[in-house]
């Protein structure tokens, strides 16, 4: 956790620096005074966020001492049978966690995919090639039932979007509707 | 400002076919998500942003606010079936209606929650009604200086009260306003942190950065934990009796709904602490405080009262001074900017018919709560049972039909997955969304107000001192941001007595 926390606040000076950075590009008039330049302001917001980012990289460091003390004394008393069932519960959830990262990484490839495919294939072809993916790689595998709603739900969405809000869905190299 | 002849042209402009239908479209779906657990109002309302912008202010901010109004409820329908409130605003419901639901009384149990819900939101409507025009009066009056501490306020409580650390929302918040500066310069015409890309000139499209940031992100969280559906055996049937019995108690009705008006105006604290609130100030007032927790009707109005009650309460800040209560307030705030209203007392001033409007919807909405909630109870067990497995994809859909409606871009749709890695990543490492999203909508307000009250001043950064408004607002942003530190400091020290006794 104390990495993470150190690793979090590192990105977040990274990103703030980088910003103050960036204002030294910016162009502007010079009237008003130093204050009130486009670049006053958000170099006081770069600022502040180096700043936050250090007490949320110190305070973490300082709630690792102050917990280590209760740490030790909670140690001392847990039993050997007791550990050995965390263990195993713990390999447990260690396992569905990885599928679930997996699930989800998967389904971020396919969102990113279709996207891409959208404006090559267009709407009609794209939409229900990634929604019947979508939904085996979720778990539903009567395919009756994937080649349904994916077809359905891709006229339903053209009927709303194209039909009632009048808005023109990419068509693609086929140009089809 | 404000009165009959105002009433009167807000009632001519929701008046129409299309605004009550979509009023009561926006309850129904709002509900609906609602009652489904992982989904929730805040999601429905962005996921329906994009279709206001085909529509009339009115006719779309009254879907959308019904959304807000049904979605609010519905949470306690779950709650009552399967102990999972739907919305964690029902999380106090839980207490008295899943016990009573477990003795066979689910029906009337979704029957108080219905009337109690209406009846509070009606209450938190009348003071919509009286407040917000007084408020926007006061604002009126405000210079640049006010302004930009009152703005400030408002972020500041928001990171403040937000899950996680304060220092964590301040962070999200800073990185919010350094986002709403992206685009062109409003005092030089320059551009600003859009690396030549032209697509930026216009900055990041607020839809995109919000279906990414809450919408995709989500869905990611969810689809990680697993989709697991629930198995309902309960039937719900109509309990029109409901509302006489909510209205036989008007202590706690009244009290409960005062508390969430009076909670959700303040920014930040929201419809779940007020819901807690009210439960406890019920079972401290009831005459047989030992039987809460066993399946108590009083404590299942005190907790919906209030937390339909709050919507009435975020607002009164965010119409009058546009500064949101909530994330959904921020994205109904934002919603209203997109169709090119700037909500605060300017918009009171210019646009006086289309503020009444909004107040006539909100009201209807409740009514609309009740008839639709208590009619259609049977088909709340059947929605329930709608698989995860095929909602997700839906939304995931939705949510890029959605982005790319607004202007047919497909750089949205990219930047929607941008933030959706950004909300992923920022929900992992314990950094709330509600403070980037809130600076997204503050930031043009805030920047401004500073860079004004700088020429004004002639670079004297006193002048946030010397104003006596200003100064107030400026005291009372130091005592939230100081807050958390006393509160660390004194923890420590508790912990340090601790280590050291044993």
């Amino acid at each position: 956790m104390r990495i993470k926390e150190i690793i979090v606040g590192g990105t977040c000076i990274f990103f703030a620096v980088a910003i103050f950075w960036l204002t030294y590009g910016f162009k502007g008039g010079h009237y008003g005074g130093p204050l009130a330049q486009s670049t006053f302001y958000p170099r006081v917001i770069s600022l502040g966020i180096i700043v936050l980012s250090v007490i949320v990289i110190l305070g973490e460091l300082l709630k690792k001492k102050l917990d280590k003390g209760i740490e030790v004394e909670k140690a001392s008393s847990a039993s050997i049978a007791h550990d050995e069932q965390v263990k195993e519960s713990d390999k447990e959830r260690e396992g569905s966690k990885k599928i679930g990262v997996i699930k989800m990484l998967v389904g971020a490839l396919i969102c990113v995919l279709y996207t891409v495919f959208l404006g090559i294939a267009g709407y009609a072809l794209a939409t229900p090639v990634m929604l019947a993916i979508f939904f085996w790689v979720l778990g539903v595998r009567n395919w009756f039932k994937i080649s349904g709603f994916s077809v359905g739900i891709t006229l339903a969405m053209y009927v709303v979007f194209a039909k009632l809000l009048d808005v023109v869905l990419p068509a693609g190299v086929f140009a089809l509707p | 400002m404000g009165g009959i002849e105002e009433l009167l042209s807000g009632l001519r402009l929701f008046l129409g076919v299309k605004e009550v239908l979509l009023a009561g479209v926006g309850v129904l779906l709002g509900i609906t998500i609602g009652v489904l657990p992982g989904i929730g109002p805040l999601l429905g309302v962005i996921l329906l942003t994009p279709f206001c912008l085909k529509l009339s202010p009115v006719a779309g901010m009254s879907m959308l606010i019904g959304v807000y109004v049904g979605g609010s409820y519905g949470g306690a329908i779950s709650a009552a079936l399967i102990r999972i409130p739907g919305t964690p605003i029902a999380a106090a419901t839980l207490l008295e209606a899943y016990p009573m639901a477990q003795k066979g009384r689910a029906s009337e149990a979704v029957g108080l929650a219905t009337s109690a819900s209406a009846l509070g939101g009606l209450i938190g409507g009348v003071f919509l009604i009286i407040a917000a025009p007084q408020l926007a009066r006061v604002a009126l009056k405000f210079n640049p200086p006010e302004i930009f501490a009152l703005t400030f306020i408002g972020l500041t409580c928001i990171a403040a009260v937000s899950k996680g650390s304060t220092a964590k929302g301040l962070i999200a918040g800073g990185f919010g306003l350094i986002i709403a500066m992206m685009g062109t310069d409003p005092f030089t015409g320059y551009d600003r942190f859009t690396f030549g890309n032209p697509n930026l000139t216009g900055g990041i499209r607020f839809v995109a950065l919000l279906v990414g940031l809450f919408a995709i992100s989500e869905m990611f969280i969810q689809i990680e934990k697993g989709l697991k559906g629930e198995a309902i055996t309960k039937k719900l049937e109509p309990m029109w009796s409901s509302l006489k019995d909510v209205l036989s108690k008007p202590v706690n009705l009244i009290r409960s709904s005062l508390i969430g008006v009076g909670i959700g105006a303040i920014p930040g604290v929201g419809a779940v602490t007020s819901s807690y609130i009210s439960y406890s100030a019920a079972r401290s007032a009831s005459e047989h405080p030992e039987k809460f927790g066993t399946g108590v009707p009083e404590g299942v109005v005190a907790t919906e009262a209030a937390n339909n009650a709050t919507c009435g309460g975020a607002l009164i800040p965010a119409l009058a001074l546009g500064i949101p209560g909530d994330p959904i307030t921020a994205v109904l705030i934002g919603a209203l900017m997109l169709q090119g209203l700037l909500p605060g007392p300017q918009l009171f001033k210019l646009h006086i018919d289309i503020v009444y409007g909004l107040f006539i919807a909100y009201i209807v909405c409740n009514v609309f709560l009740w008839i639709i909630g208590t009619s259609l109870a049977p088909l709340w067990g059947y929605i329930l049972r709608t698989k995860k497995n095929i909602l997700m994809p839906v939304i995931i859909l939705l949510s890029i039909l959605g982005t790319y409606a607004v202007q047919m871009s497909m750089f949205d749709i990219w930047s929607m997955w941008i933030f959706g890695v950004v909300g992923y990543a920022m929900r992992k490492t314990g950094f709330p969304l509600a403070p980037l999203v809130i600076a997204r909508i503050l930031g043009p307000i805030v920047e401004p107000a500073f860079r004004r009250s700088m020429m004004f001043s002639g670079g004297d950064i006193t002048i946030f001192l010397t104003r006596p408004i200003s100064l107030v607002f400026v005291i009372i942003v130091i005592i939230i941001l100081t807050w958390p530190l006393f509160k660390f400091l004194l923890k420590g020290d508790l912990r340090k007595k601790k280590i050291f006794s044993s």
